[in-house]
């Protein structure tokens, strides 16, 4: 009966002294290297989704430019093809939301990213947007954005900036 | 099942950090991390591919337009075709004038190209009857370019009813990369 009694508390103090140890194992607010490197890791992937995220959101806002730039294009361009099959004479008026160079030559229209006029530095650095036409009878030159007006004389077609 | 088995095998102290929900938690978090990223990326191509493809659409329907609308420019170019500024093969509006198609078809392909500004391109035109038969003029078949093969990555093919000699027929014009 004794024995097993002295027994129970023996066991009974190692417990308690073994309680002891993992107290002072691990503090309260202290974190094991696991932990650390847990918090590292998700840190280090919540930077990369950031700066995904980030790249991604540049690459929608260049994407919704260039195609509102093409949408003018190709505006100009049907503008240019309406004045010239429907013969001469004919008027068409018109706008443009950006600045456009017309070059009969290459048969191009470039859209300018410039929504007003501006100096020749501003056009030199401006991000331009193409699109061809199938004739080369128009005049070249540089348009400015607001209202522009198409018009055939002797089947060739002339765009002009109204003021 | 086993990821269950284990997980109901396993007994973990409180707030303890279990490695086996770590690494599977891990694994998933990546699988849709990289599915969102390859998914996004199919986006741009797409929509790369949806351009080109408006694109060459859009010259096809303009060159046709100019074709069967306008009488070129000049006017009568058929006389002399190495003076042809913009080609036109109608005498009037939808009926076609033989002697311009004539002219036309006997036109080189590349110069033909360089004169619908489409040098990046290929293309085939061809006049038929409602059969679907080409039809002759001045003994000639009424085509001329390079018919697309399986290979070409965008075909756009543009027919609009015209009058030839009183009947009528179908201008074909199809602009392929």
């Amino acid at each position: 009966m004794l024995h097993s009694l002295s027994l129970a508390l023996l066991v009974k103090t190692l417990a308690k002294n073994l309680g002891k140890k993992e107290k002072i194992k691990m503090k309260k607010g202290q974190t094991s290297v696991e932990g650390i490197f847990v918090i590292g890791a998700v840190f280090l992937m919540f930077l990369f989704i950031l700066g995904y995220g980030f790249n991604k959101r540049i690459d929608n806002q260049n994407a919704e430019k260039f195609i509102s730039q093409r949408d003018t294009c190709i505006k100009i361009s049907n503008l240019i093809m309406g004045a010239f099959i429907n013969g001469n004479g004919t008027e068409i008026i018109s706008d443009s939301e950006y600045e456009f160079d017309l070059l009969n030559n290459s048969r191009l229209i470039g859209i300018y990213s410039l929504k007003e006029k501006g100096f020749s530095s501003d056009y030199a650095g401006a991000d331009v947007v193409f699109c061809t036409v199938p004739i080369g009878v128009f005049s070249s030159r540089l348009v400015h954005a607001g209202e522009i007006k198409a018009k055939n004389v002797g089947d060739f077609v002339d765009i002009t900036y109204v003021i | 099942m086993w990821v269950i088995l284990l997980i109901s095998h396993m007994s973990y102290k409180k707030g303890q950090v279990q490695s086996l929900d770590l690494f599977v938690s891990a694994t998933v978090f990546i699988i849709l991390l990289v599915t969102l990223i390859l998914v996004w990326d199919n986006f741009s191509k797409r929509l790369d591919a949806k351009i080109s493809y408006e694109d060459l659409s859009e010259k096809a329907i303009k060159i046709t337009d100019i074709l069967v609308e306008t009488r070129g420019v000049p006017d009568k170019w058929e006389n002399d075709a190495d003076k042809v500024n913009v080609i036109g093969l109608v005498s009037n509006d939808r009926v076609l004038s033989n002697n311009k198609i004539e002219q036309f078809i006997d036109m080189e392909y590349d110069d033909v190209k360089k004169l619908f500004n489409i040098e990046a391109y290929d293309f085939y035109f061809r006049i038929i009857d409602s059969n679907g038969a080409l039809i002759q003029i001045d003994d000639n078949d009424a085509e001329l370019g390079n018919k697309p093969s399986l290979s070409s990555k965008f075909v756009i093919t543009i027919q609009r009813i015209v009058s030839n000699g009183g009947s009528e027929v179908v201008l074909e014009f199809t602009l392929w990369e």
